[in-house]
């Protein structure tokens, strides 16, 4: 090989000296030839890079090395000044901007010692509109080895949270640009504590019980940038909410393209508490491709039992829903909601060079949703069709687009022919 | 539909595999002669033979392969690269060079790694190095020396390489994969695969993936993005790549990763331009047991 290597770095030379190409160039020539494509192609990986990022700081790397080699990671820890380790947070938990609250401006912070140690969270914030301080605090402990994926948690807080079927993402943004709050909120003072199991990505379970105190949240605000909120917040009955709770994630829409969400909760009875009733929540969502066609299809089914109070019971209706209608359109003990959604793959309008349209990669997703309650003021089905145009944001937890839909309702109910609607949407991959 | 061609040293059809002239030194005359007369004809019927066109080359024809058969087979090929063993431990040396208008950062992060068959993995930072540097007279000149910190370790999760496999072959169904060419290495074939996600919206990387049919093992991985998938902090994500290598017992590891971002200027300047980060993975180390010394309780 050294031979034929040699020899091709002459040849090389020779023609290059007539040719004009330098004796090193040719060795360089001769080099290639003999490395191998594996070689080759690490090669010219490098090549795109910087090559101060290939540039290894080996002493400092041996020091380090030898240094938790020698000590190992509890004598590393002892010599830390303080034991836990903390770290600030924005109090995501509490941060909102709805009727009922106001702008609720929030902050906090965690406290751990590591990755798999227990882990406390505190978060505060003070709600302009209701003018109460707000609070929630967490608690993590792993029961387990790590890859058991068994830990206790518990939570309390004083805040006010939504109920009902509609979940918008960013509600809070919409509700403070454009005075569209697409939730109802209750008053909630309590906590929880739960038994988790998570076992891969795709596969969590968790059981625990919950007891709150609930109180219908008079709307405060109305102030939005680009126009008032509705001042009304449909009040709920007051009273002890106390049940045993458990829920099940099972698949991924990323691997399996499939994913089950179930939730059972038994309120009252012994546990106590004002209400006395039993829910179900079971979610599919569904993804499929047709060669590079994407269909998602997403259905919800809620079924009460017993005496549900009017914020635990199944409703249709608003952004999650049944687009084109308004927020708990159709309340009963059960509910059936489905959602069908074509994500074209091609950017329509860059292929057509439409103007201005062309650069801003908007996708087109022509959807339909229906739904329908069972024992309630009027069980019919509820249905609407349409064409969104999305934008996509970027990765914030999950995927998020900007989409401006275009809905018609159809029914004899309907409250309008057609209805414009812009939000944000949650992808599901 | 593909096609493996074998090369094999050409051979004329009736020549023994011994050459005669290589028995000449040791037989007596008169075999000599006779094999002489023999070599004379049979090299007659070879040249004839070769003259009324046969090739120089014997072609083996294997069963045609398709796309889908050698990403199945690159499945199965991943899911053995570290077959035989339970554990391994490695260390990381992660180094990340932040650039501004006038200045850079450069950081220094060594890591001890380790990770199981039941999918566990962990990680131990051994310690940092931050310098700064600024740019004088065309000249990078060091401003300020951080030094050294060895103070608490941080554990986090490490690099599951015995449950994880790449993204495109995790997710199959979200990309089109094409066969973009055959190259022949030695004694096997090195496929040169391309995928681009189905949707044009999707913020997923497409890329080239060579991978060796000697056990199927995926050898160099380079990725573009196409859609950006953090569009209000990045720019572009300027390129993206991995390699892999044999290791002296037969174990096929990813050994670095090289990325380079540039940044949006969304905070008046203070962030930086472009960030470039190398992973380097070495000093592997198979079966040794969790050290609890080391990587901390389980």
């Amino acid at each position: 090989m050294r031979f034929c290597t040699s020899m091709l770095a002459w040849s090389a030379a020779i023609i290059g000296l007539a040719g004009g190409i330098t004796p090193v160039a040719a060795q360089d020539a001769a080099a290639d030839s003999a490395e191998t494509l594996h070689e080759r192609l690490k090669r010219e990986g490098e090549r795109r890079f910087d090559p101060e990022l290939l540039e290894s700081n080996r002493a400092f790397q041996d020091s380090a090395l030898a240094n938790l080699d020698s000590l190992g990671i509890a004598a590393q820890k002892k010599k830390a000044r303080f034991p836990l380790g903390y770290d600030f947070n924005f109090g995501e938990r509490l941060w909102n901007y709805n009727r009922v609250e106001g702008l609720v401006a929030a902050a906090g912070f965690g406290l751990t010692r590591g990755s798999h140690e227990p882990w406390a969270t505190f978060q505060g914030g003070y709600a302009f509109g209701s003018e109460k301080f707000r609070h929630f605090e967490t608690l993590e402990i792993p029961i387990a080895p790590e890859d058991w994926g068994l830990s206790v948690a518990a939570q309390f807080g004083e805040r006010a949270v939504p109920y009902g079927s509609n979940r918008p993402r960013w509600n809070s943004l919409r509700a403070f640009v454009g005075g569209e709050d697409a939730q109802d909120y209750l008053g909630s003072l309590g906590g929880a504590a739960y038994l988790h199991w998570r076992k891969w990505r795709s596969l969590r379970l968790s059981a625990g019980y919950e007891a709150a105190e609930e109180s219908s949240a008079p709307a405060t605000t109305e102030f939005a940038l680009l126009g008032d909120m509705a001042p009304v917040n449909i009040p709920v009955e007051d009273g002890t909410d106390r049940a045993l709770v458990a829920r099940l994630r099972l698949g991924s829409l990323a691997r399996y393209m499939a994913r089950l969400d179930a939730e059972h909760r038994v309120a009252g009875g012994d546990i106590g508490g004002s209400f006395t009733y039993n829910r179900t929540d079971l979610d599919l969502t569904l993804r499929r491709y047709f060669w590079r066609q994407e269909l998602v299809l997403q259905s919800h089914y809620v079924h009460t039992g017993g005496d549900a109070p009017v914020q635990r019971l199944a409703d249709v209706g608003g952004l999650s829903t049944v687009r084109g209608w308004k927020q708990r359109a159709l309340v009963g003990e059960s509910s059936l909601a489905g959602r069908l959604e074509y994500l074209v793959p091609y950017d329509v309008f860059e292929r057509a060079r439409v103007p201005i349209l062309w650069r801003l990669q908007l996708q087109l997703v022509p959807w339909a949703d229906a739904a329908r309650t069972w024992d309630g003021v009027s069980d019919v089905w509820i249905t609407s069709a349409g064409m969104g145009i999305q934008h996509f944001l970027g990765e914030f937890g999950t995927p998020t687009s900007l989409r401006f839909d275009v809905a018609f309702p159809m029914g004899p109910d309907r409250s309008r022919d057609v209805r414009l609607e812009l939000h944000f949407v949650r992808g599901v991959f | 539909m593909q096609e493996q061609w074998r090369h094999r040293p050409s051979r004329p059809r009736g020549i023994a595999s011994t050459h005669p002239s290589l028995l000449v030194e040791q037989s007596p005359r008169f075999l000599r002669a006779v094999l002489f007369v023999l070599a004379l004809v049979l090299g007659a019927g070879a040249s004839r033979a070769l003259a009324q066109g046969e090739t120089d080359t014997v072609h083996v024809r294997q069963k045609k392969l398709t796309l889908e058969e050698i990403i199945e087979r690159c499945e199965q090929g991943e899911k053995t690269k570290l077959a035989g063993h339970r554990d391994m431990q490695y260390t990381v040396n992660l180094r990340v060079i932040f650039y501004w208008e006038k200045k850079k950062e450069t950081r220094d992060i060594v890591f001890r790694a380790f990770s199981d068959d039941t999918g566990f993995s962990r990680s131990v930072k051994a310690g940092e190095v931050v310098q700064r540097y600024e740019l004088r007279d065309s000249v990078w000149v060091v401003s300020k020396d951080e030094g050294e910190e060895s103070g608490i370790q941080v554990e986090s999760d490490g690099f599951g390489d015995f449950v994880e496999m790449p993204f495109f072959l995790e997710e199959q169904q979200e990309f089109h994969f094409t066969l973009l060419d055959r190259t022949v290495e030695r004694d096997h074939v090195i496929f040169k695969i391309g995928f681009v996600p189905k949707s044009e919206f999707k913020a997923l990387p497409s890329g080239t993936v060579y991978v060796d049919t000697d056990n199927y093992r995926i050898v160099h991985e380079e990725f573009d993005f196409e859609t950006n998938p953090f569009p209000l902090l990045l720019k572009d994500i300027k390129g993206f790549s991995r390699h892999w290598e044999e290791l002296p017992g037969g174990e096929w590891v990813y050994t670095r990763i090289l990325m380079e971002v540039e940044l949006r200027n969304v905070a008046f300047g203070r962030l930086p331009r472009r960030a470039a980060a190398s992973i380097l993975r070495e000093d592997f180390e198979f079966d040794k047991g969790y050290d609890a010394r080391i990587f901390g309780e389980r």
